[in-house]
């Protein structure tokens, strides 16, 4: 027994070690790649002025976070500004796949609304937020709908596309198994059409947190958006840097979080 | 992935043409019969009239080209600040190496949250709005000079260490010809993405051009006008990328991504 796992153990122990270096060098190359930063932060916390109306050193950004923390604001505004974009992402990935599809399916119908789809798409999003603001009232459905309606376009033309690019022989494959309606959707063409899906997903996140912060602060509906806005309005600089900081750190989680689920969604075994 | 529009924009045509009118006709009923639940909303004949008004006082072409001009004039500043930082980032590995990571950190930064400080630092003016753009529009020029500087073949390196070029000669007879179809692939972009911004950074911050009057039309309870404003933005948006399409076709002839719409 014991002989048995000690080469194992050998190895494992290597694999451990050579694991170790290979993190430690990362992580000293990440560190090089943060250095100006660091030390731009460092330098302006040394040099900076805490009473500075404009360029507060970054120990004011924390404390000035700290003060919204406890004053109760800044989880529930997260939340907010979290919670819009993810069920609007939801929902556009939803639309977006239903309507790509049934466009991409249908030459008849890309030709009807090929062109009234590409004015509403090089409509910039950001202008939709007042239209809406008028047409629905300030309230959750108007902000969700706006988000909704600027994450669309990616999905919808990335499935468009997968679709029109799909290989031929699938389709024949699901008709010679005489698959249902139902299984060919979810055996053949979700599958096929996940890498296209995905990928339009991707680019509609950043699109979708950039309309929920505009909508929050043109409306001052509760979010990180209205936070900030409120911050400037109140001439507190260290506040608006501060959530500077934590909108990049927002955008960048949901961007990581986004990647990290499309690779393994793609990778081969990851789906059994 | 544009294939669709490509193909739909070549000829507008007549069933394209159709299903829009009626869908505007179904609108223009739906208004005046009252169906909708929606009180504000204009029907697309006073839309018309209402943009028509606005076109004859000049409001919304003072509007307009406010917006253009600080849109192009941030694009232009970002096309040269992300060539010369791409440039940077691929040919000198100290500098991938020290300033790679905090690019990549500031990369997904959302362009709204910057309007607030622009604003503090600069106040309500022209220096906020173009400071938004270029922050915003610079990062698909960075993105697609790195990767044309990346794909240029070995060969031509070696070809100009060959013929001793001194370094200004390799950086303008090799390096920047052969980057350049890719940076102009990510200018076009970045030019799409000034228009959006321009517009955003009106709204919060510059209070003038387009999306100042979109706010302000919403805030004055007039949808005929709102609604002006958001036809004027969507066909500026068309028109300059068709004209830059066209600009850059006859430029650079030789980048097919370019053709594409």
């Amino acid at each position: 027994m014991i002989a048995t796992n000690a080469p194992a153990q050998a190895i494992a122990a290597g694999r451990g070690r050579r694991w170790a270096i290979h993190a430690a060098a990362n992580t000293w190359s990440a560190l090089q790649g943060l250095l100006p930063l660091i030390v731009l932060l460092l330098l302006w916390q040394v040099l900076g002025d805490p009473r500075s109306p404009y360029f507060p050193p970054p120990s004011t950004w924390a404390a000035a976070l700290i003060d919204r923390t406890s004053a109760g604001d800044l989880a529930p505004a997260v939340l907010a500004t979290f919670q819009s974009v993810a069920a609007a992402l939801v929902l556009a990935t939803g639309l977006g796949v239903g309507i790509g599809g049934l466009i991409g399916a249908s030459p008849a119908l890309e030709r009807c609304l090929g062109p009234t789809l590409e004015f509403l798409r090089t409509l910039p999003p950001p202008t939709i937020v007042p239209v809406a603001a008028l047409l629905i009232g300030v309230n959750q459905e108007m902000k969700l709908s706006v988000i909704v309606f600027a994450a669309l376009w990616p999905v919808l033309l990335n499935t468009t596309s997968g679709v029109r690019s799909l290989h031929p022989t699938l389709l024949e494959v699901a008709r010679s198994l005489q698959l249902g309606a139902i299984a060919q959707v979810t055996k053949i063409f979700l599958p096929a059409l996940l890498p296209s899906i995905l990928t339009g997903v991707r680019v509609a996140a950043p699109l979708a947190i950039i309309v929920s912060l505009l909508a929050e602060m043109l409306t001052l509906m509760p979010g990180l958006g209205a936070l900030l806005l409120m911050a400037q309005r109140n001439f507190n600089a260290a506040e608006v840097f501060g959530l500077l900081a934590v909108v990049g750190s927002f955008g960048f989680i949901i961007n990581a979080v986004l990647a990290a689920f499309e690779s393994w969604a793609l990778m081969p075994q990851g789906r059994s | 992935m544009r294939s669709m529009l490509r193909r739909s924009r070549g000829a507008l045509n007549p069933s394209a043409l159709a299903t829009a009118l009626v869908l505007l006709a179904a609108w223009e009923v739906g208004v005046r019969a009252a169906a909708t639940r929606f009180e504000f909303l204009p029907a697309p004949t006073e839309i018309a009239q209402a943009l028509y008004g606005a076109i004859r006082s000049g409001q919304i072409i003072a509007d307009s080209v406010h917006t253009i001009a600080c849109a192009l004039a941030g694009w232009a500043i970002a096309s040269v600040l992300g060539a010369a930082i791409g440039l940077a980032l691929a040919f000198s590995p100290i500098v991938h190496r020290f300033f790679g990571a905090s690019l990549e950190l500031l990369r997904p930064l959302p362009a709204v949250a910057f309007v607030p400080v622009a604003v503090l630092l600069f106040g309500f003016t022209v220096t906020t709005e173009i400071a938004v753009i270029v922050f915003a529009s610079v990062w698909p020029v960075i993105v697609n000079a790195v990767a044309g500087a990346k794909a240029i073949h070995p060969r031509l390196l070696d070809t100009a260490a060959t013929l001793h070029l001194s370094r200004t000669q390799r950086l303008g007879k090799v390096i920047l010809p052969a980057v350049l179809p890719a940076t102009m692939v990510g200018a076009r972009v970045a030019l799409g993405l000034a228009l959006v911004v321009a517009v955003i950074a009106e709204m919060v911050g510059n209070p003038a051009g387009l999306g100042w009057g979109l706010v302000t039309a919403q805030e004055a309870l007039q949808p005929g006008l709102m609604f002006g404003y958001l036809v004027a933005t969507g066909t500026l948006g068309v028109l300059l990328n068709a004209c830059l399409r066209l600009t850059f076709a006859r430029l650079f002839p030789g980048i097919r991504e370019l053709q594409q719409s």
